[in-house]
């Protein structure tokens, strides 16, 4: 994302303002070598203990009520009804600054891993974080699902030959590293479907990702990745015989045109709605039964990816666990600006 | 916890804390530096590359999972999903899923399932989905806990309950007009005529599910040229006849299902260790109601451990979703949605008896509410031609009072299948008003 030309008409603008804009920060590192990057990861047992039922966060009105409150009335608005019973919330402060990272989800799933990355200099740089789940082995399902809500007279349409066996969504959210009242906020949620007595099944997984807005206006902050996959969970890769269709086949069109996609697996079929966008590169690995989205680009806006991926499993007895992970990445700088020069951090970690 | 001070007073800026000559420079050079801003140096503030977005910003909150546009409309926004037929054609068929509650762009009713389900129809119509207005409105002051005081009256079958329902209709609004959280007659033309607008498309025909019979009522002042309902609301009914023959049919089908061999793969029982709230009569009585919701499959493999008793989580689950329950005693705007719009829609609701707990109770509790709102009458002038579906084992919509409701002499398709959820019968109706006949391309 280096634009050599802004980069030489800033300079010059900043040699002729003198020492005020040379002093400030924002336009220091235009064009400078880059700043070294920090990782750090919390494992399965940091984060276990870091994770309390939702019931038992403090409830005098705090910003964990908050995003708890958060949580569970999107999810009502979109006809899922949580109950707080259900619900966990893990919470590990930063460790690149004083905020905190936090981790919400409403199903028998297991948080597995949270990495984070930073790279700053004075007051421009990128943030990136990524989560790891799976869906518990011991429950997996046993929850079932129910259809329809409410007292109403109307139903929803079912699909042809499937039924939902399990479902889940789990929200990541953290602190912007610039000045801002809101959280960074994603929230991505599967669905598993199943044909009755086959091996036929439709893996549905999708997530929102919403930018936290910094506080001024002179600051600028854009989203430049945000990925999801999804793999058989690590221990249970026998389960699944192969991948037989996915979708997005190939990415299209651009992220306003929202779809409608059918994957038919033996006679029966499941149709999912599909956002399509630009700057997609679509991440299908037949060999490790595997399936992901990657969104490369700029934006301040909302970004929305899904996929739908048929898996043939071990044998028409055996349910496919799957792993879910999603990743986003965003830069920024205080005051007038252009996009930090850093080269994209790839999140190359292959034990996922 | 925050990640650092949020600004209490003047926000902290780049500038901050610097001399005040050097803050006059840096204003000197900003001002220079914004008027360069305003012609070629702009790029580097707004990167290059195409954006991506969801599109219509009155469509990102909250997130939908279908197409999604929106219209503004008496001041307020509506969502809507148009599924364009496969060749470029203004016909349009309103398609309403029923409800109230329904949020139909959450992807949760599969909208494009029902579109390949049915090609004949979505190869010659587009496809028109409005929203209702309770996915997008934020409850006033006080409307949330006066929910959750009505729900707890209610779960307890204490002596208040009544006053608590009452108080639910007055800080939620519920029955104002325009109403809040579901459609009235006025607005609901108005919605779909400037849809047709800015769409340029012309609805002719309506496809509803269950209460879409009174939402096709609101549209009696427009002409349509055909309509199907599929196990429609009985209009005209009162609620003392709703309550009874719901209560009815639903005995009807747990007799059913209790004189049955539980099917293969019918769930294990099981507890429910992550609900808030303790498993009680009233919620297995609430799960006796929810059954009827269930598709064939879901009513097999859950029905025969919600009849006996045994399956706790699912008595939890399917209770909580008929209360659209959530947190701990939060109840979704929805519910509102569904006073709002069958409150109106029938009168003279009976009231619970106190203390003994049937399944007519749950039913007459939930219409509490009710009693403090004034119905209207629904028109049921038919416009164009009009087939409707019914079903003698319905336990929603109970098909004695639906043929009451509607005259001998339109087209009638019946259907052995007991779920409510069905578009069983839909392809025959529309063969029935003729909707599936070649008509000349309008462009």
């Amino acid at each position: 994302m280096v634009k050599p030309r802004a980069v030489a008409v800033l300079a010059a603008l900043a040699l002729v303002a003198g020492l005020a804009l040379s002093a400030s920060p924002a336009f220091a590192a235009a064009g400078a070598s880059a700043p070294p990057i920090k990782v750090a990861r919390f494992d399965r047992a940091a984060l276990a203990r870091a994770t309390q039922p939702a019931s038992q966060q403090a409830r005098a009105g705090g910003r964990s009520e908050a995003r708890i409150a958060r949580y569970l009335d999107e999810q009502a608005r979109s006809g899922r009804l949580v109950d707080r019973g259900a619900l966990k919330m893990a919470l590990v402060p930063s460790p690149f600054a004083d905020g905190e990272i936090g981790v919400i989800w409403d199903d028998a799933s297991v948080l597995d891993k949270l990495d984070v990355f930073k790279q700053e200099e004075a007051e421009q740089g990128q943030v990136g974080i990524g989560a790891v789940f799976g869906e518990s082995p011991a429950s997996a399902g046993a929850k079932g699902a129910v259809a329809a809500g409410g007292f109403g007279y109307g139903a929803g349409f079912n699909p042809k030959g499937m039924y939902k066996y399990s479902s889940g969504c789990r929200t990541v959210f953290f602190n912007p590293p610039y000045p801002s009242a809101e959280d960074h906020w994603t929230t991505t949620c599967y669905q598993k479907w199943a044909q009755s007595g086959t091996r036929n099944w439709i893996y549905n997984r999708w997530a929102v990702w919403t930018k936290a807005q910094s506080t001024y206006t002179w600051d600028w902050n854009w989203t430049v990745d945000f990925t999801i996959r999804s793999r058989p969970w690590a221990g249970y890769e026998s389960r699944v015989s192969g991948i037989q269709n996915w979708t997005p086949a190939f990415a299209s069109g651009n992220c306003s045109d929202l779809g409608n996609v059918t994957l038919s697996i033996g006679g029966a079929s499941l149709t999912i709605p599909l956002h399509k966008c630009q700057n997609q590169q679509v991440l299908p690995n037949a060999t490790a039964h595997s399936m992901g989205i990657d969104w490369d680009g700029t934006t301040t806006g909302q970004l929305y990816l899904d996929f739908g991926l048929e898996l043939v499993a071990a044998n028409s007895t055996t349910v496919p666990i799957y792993a879910d992970y999603v990743w986003a990445t965003v830069k920024y700088c205080q005051a007038i600006c252009a996009v930090p020069s850093f080269q994209n951090l790839v999140w190359t970690d292959s034990g996922w | 916890m925050t990640h650092r001070p949020k600004p209490a007073g003047r926000p902290r800026g780049p500038l901050a804390g610097r001399p005040a000559w050097l803050a006059l420079a840096a204003v000197c050079a900003l001002g220079l530096a914004l008027a360069f801003a305003q012609g070629q140096a702009r790029e580097p503030a707004r990167p290059g590359p195409p954006a991506a977005s969801s599109g219509d910003p009155a469509c990102q909150s909250p997130t939908v999972r279908e197409p999604c546009s929106s219209v503004t409309v008496g001041g307020r926004t509506w969502r809507y999903a148009l599924l364009r037929a496969g060749a470029p054609t203004a016909r349009t068929a309103l398609v309403d899923i029923g409800g109230p509650g329904e949020a139909v762009l959450s992807g949760r009713n599969g909208l494009g399932g029902l579109r390949a389900a049915h090609p004949s129809l979505a190869g010659r119509y587009n496809l028109l989905f409005v929203e209702e207005p309770w996915v997008t409105r934020a409850p006033p002051a006080g409307c949330q806990d006066a929910l959750g005081a009505f729900y707890r009256a209610v779960r307890g079958a204490q002596g208040t309950a009544a006053a608590r329902g009452a108080a639910v209709a007055r800080r939620c609004s519920v029955g104002a007009e325009p109403r809040r959280w579901g459609f009235d007659p006025a607005t609901f033309g108005s919605v779909v005529a400037a849809i047709e607008r800015r769409e340029g498309v012309a609805v002719s025909g309506f496809v509803g599910l269950s209460f879409a019979s009174v939402r096709w009522s609101y549209l009696a002042a427009r002409p349509l040229d055909w309509s199907v309902l599929l196990r429609p609301f009985p209009l005209g009914a009162r609620g003392r006849e709703l309550v009874a023959a719901r209560a009815q049919a639903t005995a009807a089908l747990t007799d059913a299902i209790a004189s049955g061999r539980p099917a293969p793969g019918a769930a294990a029982a099981s507890g429910g260790p992550t609900r808030s709230l303790p498993v009680t009569r009233f919620d297995r009585l609430s799960a006796l109601i929810g059954l009827a919701y269930l598709d064939r499959a879901e009513l097999d493999r859950l029905a025969p451990g919600v009849v006996s008793g045994s399956d706790r989580a699912a008595i939890g689950e399917l209770s909580d979703r008929l209360w659209l329950r959530y947190g701990e005693d939060h109840i979704s705007p929805a519910y509102l949605a569904y006073l709002d719009e069958v409150c109106a829609a029938a009168g003279s609701w009976p009231a619970p008896r106190s203390r003994v707990w049937a399944v007519a109770d749950v039913l007459a509790a939930a219409h509490l509410p009710c009693r403090a709102v004034a119905s209207r009458p629904l028109s049921r002038s038919a416009t164009g031609r009009l087939c409707l579906v019914t079903s003698p084992a319905d336990a929603v919509t109970p098909e004695a009072l639906t043929r009451r409701s509607f005259p001998a002499s339109v087209a009638w398709v019946r259907s052995a299948d007991r779920s409510h959820s069905s578009f069983d019968g839909l392809g025959a109706c529309l063969k029935r008003v003729g909707a599936l006949t070649p008509v000349p391309s309008t462009g």
